[in-house]
């Protein structure tokens, strides 16, 4: 038998596979197999890999991951699939397509998942004031438990300015 | 000349340059990697309007389109790090906005629609962010940006998710790796959550003592938080490789002037020189220079040379196509002619 992929050589290795029950023949000379098996070795070890391994981490059984495989982003139709062996997403509505896959490993690249930076002007005036809201019942809650009432009052009247304004 | 060549910055003894990367798209647009031809133009276009409504912006930065370059041209421009090795790569699709003084440039249709990249020479990550900060709200006064509350600024690859930015530094370390410190530098800097990479970035070897430091997490952050972190560590380091530099000079004095004394000596009289050869005895040339046991060299020249010694540079002086071994000949006659 000759090599599949030379055609010239004689073929010595012989792989079989079985991926989700259709079996698959693959054969090759040594040059072939050891060529694949560099580029194999290349692609282990680039950030995309990596990215599917971590993507990857919780799921058991094949059939899960095929059925995540196939689901499309509505607004650039790129798949899951196609995002595990890139690692680069289609567009930011990928974003919440796969929401609950990438909540879990933006946790694990980066070991949180929540924004604490930059905000938009645009976006910003809103979430700026929840921001300072949050702060303030937090402030007021301390506040309380001092028995500082009077101080207490004023940041109720803060908090009332500014979900007023929102 | 470019600032960080000029070698006169904060730190410049160690720190050749800080630079400081933000990562944007815009809302509602398929990233680059699924963005036709016309909507690569489109996009193009549309930042060119957002810096034409800035009139300093407008006056300072001037639009280079890949595709009516030559390769060798766009290797140039990564050589001088105004644009990134991947941006090299969409030749089709890919601009860069770049400022007069060259510190500043905006480049389209990279991994992510826009980077901005601020690189300013010495230690000034501050400064760096500052500016970048300041391009961001500009363009963000016309352009709508992917942004979600809880993950930030929505990037194309998900390690760059939450501030979309990559702030570096590049050091010359020859003091900690003639210690054998290095490792354990880059071990520490590894737990602390931050990179070390070669001269060009991710992919590129660690050669002549060149490391570049930068940021692994951009999500959870702030971006001040992020700058004043790797600025600490940095400063750490500058302290090491300051200390090293001082106990060589005290217990080894000769052994490192003739270290540093033989690396001039062969970078001014070899007649064949590789990049790696020419890179390593760069950095014990720069040490020397560093240190005042060679007199009378300007660190300007050091860095010109470590620019115009890389291969597209280097073809551009001469003028011609040139392969390796030819390169190697060319390399040596132009760091005599410097030198000298």
């Amino acid at each position: 038998m000759l090599c599949q992929k030379c055609g010239k050589k004689p073929a010595v290795i012989h792989r079989i596979t079985n991926v989700g029950g259709s079996k698959q023949e693959v054969h090759l000379c040594e040059e072939c197999a050891r060529e694949e098996a560099n580029t194999f070795m290349d692609d282990a070890f680039s950030i995309n890999a990596l990215l599917s391994s971590l993507l990857n981490m919780g799921i058991d059984t094949p059939i899960k991951v095929e059925k995540m495989e196939t689901i499309k982003c509505g607004a650039c139709g790129q798949s899951f699939g196609e995002f595990r062996t890139t690692g680069r997403l289609g567009c930011d509505q990928c974003y919440t397509t796969y929401k609950d896959r990438l909540a879990s490993l933006l946790k694990s690249i980066h070991g949180n998942n929540q924004h604490s930076g930059k905000i938009p002007k645009r976006v910003g005036s809103s979430l700026r004031i929840r921001r300072e809201v949050d702060n303030l019942k937090t402030e007021l809650e301390k506040a309380v438990k001092a028995e500082e009432y009077e101080k207490a009052a004023e940041i109720r009247d803060r908090i009332k300015n500014l979900t007023g304004t929102a | 000349m470019d600032d960080w060549i000029k070698g006169e910055g904060p730190h410049s003894e160690i720190v050749i340059s800080s630079r400081v990367r933000l990562a944007r798209n815009i809302a509602g647009l398929p990233f680059p990697d699924r963005l036709n031809e016309q909507g690569a133009q489109r996009l193009i276009t549309t930042v060119e309007k957002a810096i034409k409504r800035n009139p300093v912006l407008f006056k300072d930065f001037d639009l280079n389109i890949l595709k009516g370059m030559t390769p060798l041209e766009t290797r140039i421009l990564v050589e001088k790090h105004l644009i990134s090795p991947a941006l090299a790569e969409r030749h089709d699709q890919g601009a860069v906005f770049i400022s007069k003084n060259r510190q500043m440039s905006i480049m389209v249709n990279e991994e992510d629609h826009i980077r901005i990249q601020v690189l300013l020479p010495g230690l000034q990550l501050d400064n760096a962010w500052d500016l970048a900060n300041k391009i961001d709200d500009v363009l963000e006064e016309t352009i709508d940006f992917a942004y979600d509350e809880r993950y930030g600024y929505l990037t194309a690859c998900p390690t760059n998710t939450g501030t979309g930015m990559r702030a570096s530094v590049m050091v010359h370390l020859p003091a900690l790796a003639l210690t054998n410190q290095l490792k354990r530098v880059f071990q520490a800097l590894g737990q602390l959550g931050l990179a070390v990479r070669g001269l060009y970035g991710e992919g590129t070897d660690i050669v002549g003592n060149m490391v570049q430091i930068s940021n692994q997490l951009t999500l959870g952050q702030s971006e001040q938080h992020i700058i004043k972190s790797l600025k600490g560590v940095t400063g750490e380091i500058i302290n090491k490789e300051n200390q090293a530099r001082e106990a060589m000079l005290k217990n080894s004095r000769i052994a490192l002037e003739d270290k540093i004394c033989r690396a001039y000596g062969i970078l001014t009289e070899a007649r064949i020189i590789s990049s790696k050869e020419f890179m390593e005895l760069l950095s014990d040339v720069r040490l020397g220079v560093d240190t005042g046991i060679l007199k009378g060299i300007d660190r300007a020249v050091l860095n010109e040379l470590m620019l115009e010694s890389q291969p597209a540079f280097l073809q551009s002086i001469a003028g011609a196509q040139l392969n390796d071994s030819e390169r190697d000949v060319f390399r040596a006659q132009l760091i005599r002619r410097k030198m000298k």
